[in-house]
């Protein structure tokens, strides 16, 4: 149960935190790109939600077309005179949203994004002599006309346009006298009237400032004439303009039954109601959005002992990817990034943030739900992949070790190192020269190519004949340079063979050198080291042979005279009637001499041992067994002490291969030494454990004496006690040191404070069945 | 009559301590100082028995045993300082019978000299003692019927249990048995702190049958692995 909510705990983190900062981006990204598109950000969330379609930047400048347009109009001027001007029309087939600031216009669904010069220009390249709309009053009246007629339907806003107090325009004959009162008809609320001079607007019986201080500047949303720097024009004197908006704007379908098809031309004001209410929609998404973002991303941060357990789980599972896997999604996403900063810096603008941003605009609206989950997609994507990339770094060591090209190279590795060392060399420097020789042939290749294609083929084929010359001075120089190399990479092989001939022993293997190799002498100074080492190790040998043979003879020597001692003191013994005091200093002679005995056998076994010639006769046998046989051997001397013996040894046989004759020497003495130097009614303890491989008998007294800290016991003639005056030879550790080395094991003495413990270890063997 | 040894060495007093220790136990001793007059008095003397050093001058005791072994069939006991394994091959395969390391131990130097002289005076060859009922090996025999084990043809006293236990090693002469398998057999039981009892078991036999307790000939322990009775 607890494991279980420990891994939901995981799960729920995690996913929390990941959801949180993709939702964290996209919150990011629409707050940058809707301040890009309008600075006044929290003038533009008051329209929003202010709900009124009258009361946003894209209703005034459509007014002000309106009022433009019907000036030209009134005056039989082009209504069409100058393309980024004409009247605003909002089409929702194309969805685009009016860009204020720059001054776009939409006419008819053509998107004309010049201005009128550029406009021209082209015109002329298209082949017009003159712009075809600079024709005569004729035609400008018929455009009017037309557009009148286009208009006349719509009810959502009521025109006049009078001239010199007669009506050109209208579809509200009575709203000429409404204009001049200020008053509006049912369902009106929106008054603009133009009087010649100025614009008054009125709304909901107020009027609003048009003018502001009475300049007009490059963001005024009123592009209207009454300015002081933007007066109206004389011509305009006569002209009368009354526009009225209703307060709630109804789409307009025309429907052309004598051609085919519904037109919803005309559908500005509703088309900025229907964006406002959008745009509000879409604000509500954003900000539950970010609520969400922010609920998630405290959840993890409250859980975050658990979102660093799940990036050690994924870290985990990533390690076993190959780099080269995690590497492409990188790649993709850092070119898609590069692309994307190319292509703004060439466009000068933020184009493709734009295309991102109309996609995302439309974010919580049906139509563009495929976008919208595109672009999450997208983004949760890209940013999972950085996310799993950078995590692995952290988290694992050395990531890009398991990748394909390092498994890869290691192959190639070991196949060339089974090579010998010239070889290898000579194969090392092979791969440059291909590599040279690839290169070089592309180079005259596309240099041929270059050539070929700017200049005439004579020139060509002399560029390249030069450099192909080139090219061939610097490779048979470098071929000589290799045959050298070559030469020297054999005799560096003999030398390494050499070094290994000697490495592995066999020192009377002396290789004949050439004396003309750069080596020679590196070569000749190895092989008299070689020699210097085998007569060194020869004379080693001698003298160890000697010091044995020496030690054999005087062993030898002592023994005679102390056998005599001995028989004496034995026949001495056998006497009878000899006074109680003679019989004590029989019997400390008998001692002393029994001592010597012993002295004599061991210095001659320890030599032996020390300088290798001891024999083993090494079989598989139950360390376990063995010291308890040595226990139960020496039970007579552990009962006498006053020491207790406990010890600790697994049930079941435990095998090593050893000698038992000397191992129960080294036990004995082992045990021997804790029996006289324990402390009395102390413990020894005896302890026998298997450590995977390794089985290790360790045996372990609390010391009489104090134990000095800067001795090494197995020295031969090393003891505890300085004074020498116990029974022991000094050698018991030492026998016991070598002994074990000559099976094979490892001996080990430690002392703590008063506790000596000594480590007899060996090599387990397996799979024995004497039980 | 008295048997006659000959003791040889170079190292006088030695020579004496031996003599004096055999004049004690109620032998002729005859005394030689090298190999040479060892070769003559064996040839001039009825001699039972031969105790002869190795390094000595004129003849070395090896050599001299090859020379004697020519003539005569007589034991011939090596004592010697060196003490190697090697050595002791050495000088079995030339001929002697047994051999003894300086410093030698005078209660064992004295029961091998006896062991000898028995079996080469009043026994002769073992091999007469060899039928279905008896099991022999070098100084030891033992008697299935009779349950009771022989040490140089004289009856060793043991009691029940070690009787079971010779047994079982003596018809098993050169197996090795761990001491939990002794303890099944002979207690009948299942075995618990086996080591120990057999071992005190081993030892008191030891005490009985071997010539040096303390470094015995036939009772061995093989070290990590079990007791047997060695094969001669």
């Amino acid at each position: 149960m607890d494991t279980k909510l420990k891994k939901s705990k995981t799960v729920v983190s995690f996913v929390s935190w990941f959801i949180g900062i993709i939702l964290l981006f996209i919150n990011l990204f629409s707050a940058v790109i809707e301040y890009d598109s309008n600075p006044n950000f929290i003038g533009r969330i008051k329209e929003v939600f202010g709900e009124d379609y009258q009361n946003t930047d894209e209703f005034r400048y459509c007014m002000s077309d309106y009022l433009n347009t019907f000036l030209a109009m009134s005056i039989g001027g082009s209504i069409y005179e100058d393309y980024g001007e004409t009247a605003y029309e909002y089409d929702p087939e194309y969805g685009e949203l009016p860009d204020v600031s720059v001054q776009t216009a939409i006419e008819y669904g053509m998107n004309y994004d010049y201005s009128s010069d550029t406009a021209e220009q082209m015109l002329r390249e298209w082949g017009y002599e003159e712009p075809p709309y600079a024709a005569d009053k004729e035609d400008y009246l018929e455009d009017a006309e037309e557009y009148h007629k286009s208009i006349v339907n719509d009810r959502n806003k009521l025109y006049t346009i009078e001239k010199d107090g007669k009506v050109l325009y209208t579809n509200e004959e009575s709203l000429g006298m409404y204009g001049k009162d200020f008053v509006m008809p049912e369902g009106y609320n929106y008054l603009l009237y133009f009087d010649g001079k100025k614009a008054t607007v009125i709304k909901d019986g107020k009027e609003i400032n048009v003018y502001g201080d009475g300049y007009y500047r490059d963001n005024t949303s009123w592009y209207i004439p009454g300015y002081i720097n933007f007066p109206a024009d004389e011509a305009l004197e006569g002209s009368r303009i009354c526009i009225v908006a209703a307060k709630v704007p109804r789409i307009t379908v025309t429907k052309n039954y004598d051609g085919n098809g519904t037109t919803y031309f005309n559908n500005a004001f509703y088309n900025i109601q229907e964006n406002l209410s959008s745009k509000k929609t879409a604000y509500l998404g954003w900000l539950c959005s970010f609520i969400l973002m922010m609920a998630l991303l405290t959840v993890s941060a409250v859980l975050h002992k658990s979102k660093k357990e799940a990036n050690l789980v994924i870290a985990g599972f990533t390690a076993k990817i190959w780099y080269e896997i995690k590497l492409i999604p990188i790649i993709g996403i850092l070119y898609c990034f590069i692309m994307a900063i190319a292509t703004i810096i060439y466009n000068g603008e933020w184009y493709y943030l734009e295309e991102i941003w109309d996609m995302g605009s439309s974010f919580w609206g049906i139509d563009y739900l495929m976008n919208k989950s595109a672009l999450i997609c997208i983004l949760s994507l890209s940013f999972g992949f950085i996310w799993l990339f950078i995590n692995d770094v952290r988290h694992n060591e050395k990531p890009w070790n398991k990748s394909i090209v390092s498994a890869l190279s290691k192959v190639f590795r070991t196949s060339m190192l089974k090579l010998p060392f010239g070889k290898r060399m000579v194969r090392q420097y092979m791969w440059v020269f291909f590599a040279e020789f690839a290169v070089g042939f592309l180079m005259v290749l596309l240099l041929g190519i270059w050539a070929y294609t700017n200049f005439s083929i004579e020139e060509a084929l002399l560029s390249g004949g030069v450099f192909v010359f080139l090219l061939l001075t610097v490779w048979i120089c470098q071929f000589f340079y290799a045959r050298n190399n070559k030469e020297i990479a054999e005799d560096m092989d003999a030398l390494v063979s050499q070094i290994e001939i000697i490495h592995s022993g066999r020192l009377a293997e002396i290789p004949e050198v050439s004396k003309d190799s750069d080596l020679s002498e590196a070569i000749n100074n190895l092989n008299d080291i070689q020699k210097g080492m085998k007569t060194a190790l020869e004379e080693q040998i001698k003298s160890e042979r000697m010091k044995v043979e020496l030690i054999a003879n005087v062993s030898h020597d002592i023994k005679t005279p102390l056998t005599s001692i001995i028989s004496y003191v034995e026949l001495l013994k056998q006497e009878d009637d000899l006074p109680d005091h003679v019989r004590d200093y029989i019997s400390i002679l008998e001692n002393k001499s029994q001592r010597l005995k012993a002295m004599v056998q061991d210095v001659f076994e320890v030599s032996k041992a020390a300088s290798g010639e001891l024999s083993v006769n090494m079989e598989d046998l139950d360390l376990g067994k063995l010291i308890r046989q040595t226990l139960a051997d020496m039970s007579e001397q552990i009962e006498e002490s006053n020491v207790i013996i406990k010890t600790e040894m697994p049930e079941g046989a435990v095998m090593i291969h050893a000698d038992g004759e000397r191992l129960y020497r080294v036990f004995q003495n082992l045990l021997q030494n804790a029996l006289i130097y324990s402390l009395e009614g102390s413990r020894i303890y005896v302890t026998l454990q298997e450590d995977g491989k390794l089985v290790a008998a360790s045996i372990k007294n609390t010391s009489k004496d104090e134990i000095p800290s800067d001795v090494d016991f197995t020295e031969r003639f090393v003891r505890g006690d300085k004074s020498r005056s116990d029974g022991g030879s000094g050698l018991g550790l030492s026998i016991a040191q070598n002994f074990t080395e000559a099976c094979g094991g490892t001996f080990k003495v430690e002392t703590i404070a008063d506790l000596f413990v000594v480590t007899v270890s060996f090599k387990k063997v397996e799979n024995h069945n004497n039980s | 009559m008295k048997e006659c040894v000959l003791v040889v060495d170079d190292d006088r007093e030695i020579v004496k301590a031996i003599a004096l220790l055999l004049e004690k136990e109620g032998y002729d001793v005859l005394k030689a100082y090298d190999g040479m007059q060892a070769l003559e008095i064996v040839s001039e003397k009825s001699v039972q028995l031969i105790i002869i050093d190795v390094m000595m001058p004129k003849l070395d005791g090896l050599s001299a045993v090859m020379k004697i072994r020519e003539k005569k069939n007589i034991p011939i006991i090596v004592l010697s300082a060196k003490s190697e394994d090697t050595d002791k091959v050495l000088g079995l395969s030339m001929g002697a019978d047994d051999y003894v390391t300086k410093p030698y131990y005078a209660a064992e130097l004295v029961a091998r000299v006896k062991s000898h002289l028995r079996r080469y005076t009043s026994l002769g060859d073992i091999n007469t003692f060899v039928s279905s009922s008896n099991v022999a090996n070098g100084r030891l025999r033992y008697n299935k019927l009779e349950r009771i084990l022989y040490a140089d043809e004289e009856p060793v006293r043991l009691t029940a249990t070690e009787t079971k236990i010779v047994e079982l090693l003596m018809c098993n002469i050169g197996r090795v048995f761990p001491a939990e398998e002794i303890y099944r057999r002979v207690w009948n039981e299942e075995a618990y702190a086996a080591e120990n009892t057999v071992m005190v078991h081993i030892r008191r036999i030891r005490e009985k049958i071997e010539l040096n307790p303390k470094e015995p000939e036939y009772l061995k322990v093989v070290w990590g692995i079990g007791y047997k009775i060695e094969k001669k």
